[in-house]
């Protein structure tokens, strides 16, 4: 190890510290339990996989779970582009970013009490269409969940396209619009190109933020909310209270192999443009 | 090295250390129990008190006064409920053994306050009359004198004494209906008021050798009982009855929330539901000389008659809670350790004085076990049922889980499934041979021939009514078509008793739920439509409006300040404030009440029943953890199963000796309250019944109730919620069956699919 690289080691140290402690050590564990039986700790093989893929709850979560990735991802992703360029030359383009993260500093809570007061069988949203309906406990409940999601995210995101698209040189832009491009060309061989990097950490950033809705989901409606926002979240925190450790075990193990999967799938494709 | 890098490894290690720093255990965290128990090693040192609780002669069923008097002996005052007779035992032995005295020539049944004097004699207060009070004053050879004593004026109403007491010089004080104090001249028949209490009415007092420590809302004035000057010693028992506000103030007919009494060194002993404190003379310091979370004086709603303490290592207490009065010796045992050498866990998610009562009870057979009691919602803080359980599970996987486990509402059948619990079928066999169980309650409570939990005790869902509704009471259907025939024929009387949505729900969950569940686990679709339907018709039966919604008379799981209670009330029929009504009936006492109430309301009642199973509420549903110290826990399991813990409490002891305790004492409980009077909601009216005593028939009656009870009601918590929060919706209208029974299959599918 170089003195440079050894120097750095001591300041990475206390971080990566934290990480083994609470993120890879119990992970390590966690892995260890999911071919462990939940009762006195004897092998289970692969018992507790076939279990959790025979389990009609785990199905029904990770189906809603992936649902709501595949909707609100591509959808949070395209409507904060499309505000981050509308802002990009806007003259208040500062007082905008704020409002647009004032959703963030919105906590939980809160959000939930605004939730009930919109969709509750006595809320607004009744009082404007003339009807008792308890939204939270309809199919609809999908819906006012990714309305939620993007809404609080929305801000965040456009924070973040902004960042990239203000790294990008002014000079090209101005060489390409001599050499006559326009708008649209400019923003498919400039813009896009450039923001990839950005794109990366921001795709990520908000496929992890996406797993934090539960939070509002399960304080609206608790522990078994109407079966379209019923996530792997609330799966994990039922079976825990139940102390199935080996189902939460090999459930999680399953979920962080599809995580890390996805991420790396994206990185390679990254990888694979940028070398293009 | 140089300097820079050492700068880089100092604060690499202080991000270290920082970054570790929130891994410390929140001492915060920590349960009373815990607290107690450190408070405990704090000022204890070595050696402890002991509790065991002293045998009084039988005539004796109620103590009114305890006191040490000049000449070193043990001096209480009991009562005898039944012939109403007053007796004065004495014991030079430490209660080892007594001379007992009938107090002659009292003329009332009944002195509300009675107080000894050093010298051994004792007064007895009646009401007073016409402004005086006759006392009547007891020698030590049971004769008595009649003293008149004239009393402040109070306008219109007689001013009757609250508290009397004696000093160590022979002072009689009293406590008038004004919150004053008074001292007595019992020869000259006036009174005299040398306490300045600066206006402010005082609620109790206690005396200690001279002193008087006179208890305020807000904290207390400490005398001399001789010349009524302020000692000025009061500072730190004001400031501890400013944080507990339960000792400002006396709820109780005849016993206070702190009794005080002198150490051998003019200091200040006093007992509280927290235990025996010891303040030193002339000291500001309170120092812990008992934690009483191991004794009966922990065991909730316990108020006390007195304290008496011979020398530093004894200490008499005679104190009440629910169960009775008790006459409690602690002992000091200088071989004892601090704290108990080994330490027993029971973990519930509700407080109860029951289990509080056997920890007390198991505690005077097992001095070197430490009971420490986890509950896990103790209604001081906003911990909901999944929290407790997440903290309760945290435990349990790190193999530091509590060794018994009272099961009441948590996820029973996945704690069997998955090990957690232990057989506990020979505690049970060992209970069964000894005092004999209630067989059908031990066989509903079988899983594949193993016992995992045994309630305690048991509640049935019962229904009154006139005739044709306890014959509507074989299904909730008839009883719901009943409720409406009423309705209909008379529409101005309201029919069902106010009880609230949620308490609809419930009292007719626990009759029915038992049948509920299907063979492949999922809930009975049809069944589940019935329950609804039955709940809607009794809702609708008053018209009630969503509005005007009823409100709950007991929240959660049915238990009031933690005890579970009773829910059928007869009173309702009576007053006429219904036609019928529905809950469930604790032991043979409450059976004897309904019994009592019929005959003023010209009722009766039966068990309601589901149409298909007879089923029961448990409760303190107890099991023993496979990972704990089986042994203990089962040692503990056996005393909560015992004849000795459930006989006194609310509720059907699964016990059989403990359940014949309780249809004994019917019996005293007539001798005692001949009468009942109830005032209506409104104030209006008043109505009196006789209490009546139970007879074979009826007896064989209700014993024939109990022996008919199939299967306990679902007590999974999360089920329970997930049924009343959608049948709720129903009843008030705002979702209609067809969703209601979808909501309901969905949400609870969900959780057994889990």
């Amino acid at each position: 190890m170089r003195k440079r690289e050894r120097t750095g080691f001591w300041f990475v140290l206390p971080c990566l510290a934290g990480v083994m402690v609470f993120y890879l050590i119990p992970f390590a564990d966690v892995i260890r339990r999911s071919f462990q039986k939940a009762s006195g700790g004897g092998f289970a093989g692969m018992y507790n996989y076939v279990q959790v893929f025979g389990n009609r709850a785990f199905k029904l979560a990770a189906g809603n779970t992936l649902c709501f990735v595949a909707v609100c991802l591509p959808l949070l992703l395209l409507l904060s582009l499309t505000l981050a360029l509308l802002l990009q030359h806007t003259a208040a383009s500062k007082l905008f970013r704020s409002a647009y993260l004032m959703p963030l500093a919105v906590p939980a809570a809160s959000m939930v009490l605004l939730w009930q007061l919109l969709f509750d069988n006595h809320g607004i949203l009744n009082g404007i269409l003339g009807q008792n309906v308890d939204w939270m406990n309809t199919d609809a409940s999908f819906g006012v969940l990714v309305f939620s999601y993007i809404w609080k995210n929305l801000g965040y995101d456009v924070i973040l396209w902004l960042a990239g698209l203000t790294a990008i040189p002014g000079n090209i832009y101005e060489a390409a619009r001599v050499d006559g491009a326009g708008s649209a060309k400019c923003f498919w061989y400039i813009t896009l190109p450039n923001i990839r990097p950005a794109a990366f950490t921001i795709v990520v950033l908000s496929l992890l933020n996406s797993f934090k809705v539960f939070r509002e989901a399960y304080l609206v409606a608790g522990g078994y909310p109407q079966e379209k926002i019923y996530l792997l979240q609330h799966l994990f925190n039922n079976w825990f209270q139940e102390l199935s450790v080996d189902k939460m075990a090999a459930g999680s193990v399953l979920l962080a192999l599809a995580a890390a999967g996805f991420v790396l799938l994206l990185q390679k494709s990254w990888d694979r443009e940028e070398e293009m | 090295m140089s300097r820079r890098r050492i700068i880089c490894i100092c604060i690499a290690c202080i991000l270290l250390a920082v970054s570790f720093a929130g891994c410390e255990r929140n001492g915060g965290d920590k349960g009373d129990t815990d607290q107690s128990k450190e408070n405990a090693v704090l000022t204890e040192g070595s050696g402890r008190f002991v509790e065991r609780e002293t045998a009084v002669p039988d005539e004796i069923d109620q103590i009114a006064a305890v006191r040490m008097t000049e000449n070193g002996s043990l001096e209480v005052i009991g009562r005898n409920q039944e012939l109403k007779a007053y007796y004065l035992l004495t014991s030079g032995d430490m209660g080892e053994s007594w001379n007992v005295t009938q107090i002659q020539g009292l003329t009332e049944d009944y002195y509300p306050r009675i107080a000894i004097a050093p010298d051994g004699t004792t007064v007895f207060v009646p009401f007073t009359s016409n402004g005086t009070v006759n006392l009547k004053i007891a020698d030590i050879q049971g004769q008595t004198a009649e003293k008149p004593v004239t009393m402040p004026e109070t306008g219109d109403s007689d001013n009757n004494v609250q508290q009397a007491g004696y000093d160590d010089l022979g002072n009689l004080l009293f406590l008038d209906m004004n919150g004053s104090l008074l001292k007595i001249d019992v020869d000259a028949g006036t009174y005299s008021t040398p306490f300045d209490t600066q206006g402010i009415g005082i609620n109790y007092f206690g005396i200690a050798g001279t002193t008087c420590i006179a208890v305020y809302d807000n904290g207390c004035y400490v005398f001399h009982t001789e010349t009524g000057q302020s000692m000025g010693t009061e500072s730190a028992l004001t400031e501890l009855i400013r944080r507990n506000a339960d000792l400002a103030s006396t709820s109780s007919d005849s016993g206070y929330p702190m009794a005080f009494t002198q150490d051998g060194t003019d200091g200040l002993v006093f007992a509280s539901e927290q235990g025996i404190f010891c303040q030193k003379s002339g000291g500001n310091v309170i120092e812990q000389l008992l934690d009483s979370s191991l004794t009966f004086m922990g065991t909730g709603n316990v108020v006390f008659y007195g304290v008496a303490m011979p020398d530093a290592e004894n200490i008499f207490l005679g104190l009440s809670d629910k169960q009775g009065t008790k006459l409690l010796h602690y002992r000091y045992d200088r071989t004892a350790a601090a704290v108990p050498d080994q330490e027993l866990t029971v973990y519930a998610l509700d407080e109860s004085n029951l289990l509080r009562e056997a920890v007390a009870v198991f505690g005077q057979t097992h001095p070197d076990i430490y009971v420490n009691l986890q509950i896990g919602m103790s209604g001081e803080d906003s911990v909901t049922v999944e929290d407790a359980l997440s903290v309760l599970n945290t435990d349990i996987m790190a193999k530091k889980g509590p060794d018994v486990l009272i099961l009441d509402g948590m996820p029973l059948d996945s704690y069997i499934e998955k090990g957690i619990l232990s057989d506990i079928s020979d505690v049970v066999d060992e209970v069964e041979k000894e005092d004999g169980l209630f067989k059908n309650i031990r066989s509903a409570s079988e899983t594949e021939g193993h016992i995992y939990a045994m309630p305690v005790n048991f509640f049935i869902p019962m229904a009154a009514g006139d005739a044709d509704t306890v014959k509507a009471a074989a299904s909730l259907k008839t009883f719901a078509a009943r409720a409406r025939e009423l309705g209909d024929a008379n529409p101005s009387k309201p029919v069902m008793p106010a009880d609230g949505t949620k308490g609809l729900l419930r009292e007719l969950y626990y009759a029915d739920s038992a049948r509920w569940r299907q063979e492949d686990g999922s809930l009975n679709e049809d069944v589940l439509t019935d329950y609804l339907t039955a709940a809607k018709t009794l809702y609708d039966v008053d018209q009630y409006s969503a509005d005007n919604d009823r409100t709950e008379i007991f929240g959660g799981d049915g238990t009031v300040d933690g005890t579970k209670v009773s829910s059928l009330k007869i009173d309702d029929l009576f007053m006429n404030e219904a036609q019928m009504t529905l809950g469930t009936m604790g032991g043979a006492g409450s059976y004897q009440l309904a019994k009592s109430a019929e005959t003023l309301s010209k009722t009766s009642c039966a068990v309601l029943n589901s149409g298909e199973v007879s089923s029961y509420v448990p409760y303190l549903l107890t099991g023993v953890t496979a990972d704990g110290n089986v042994d203990m826990a089962k040692e503990f399991v056996k005393v909560l199963l015992g004849k000795e813990v459930g006989a006194d409490a609310e509720g059907i002891p699964v016990n059989r000796a403990a359940f014949a305790g309780q249809v004994e004492k019917t019996d005293q409980a007539v001798e005692i309250d001949s009468s009942i009077g109830i005032g209506s909601p409104d104030g209006g009216e008043f109505y009196g019944y006789e209490f009546v005593k139970l007879t074979e028939s009826d007896i064989d009656v209700f014993t024939g109730w109990i022996e008919s009870l199939e299967k306990p009601a679902m007590t999974d918590r999360v089920i329970q919620n997930l049924v009343l929060e959608q049948g709720e919706k129903y009843l008030l209208g705002e979702q209609d069956l067809t969703h209601t029974v979808q909501a309901i299959r969905q949400k609870v599918g969900l959780y057994l699919a889990e």
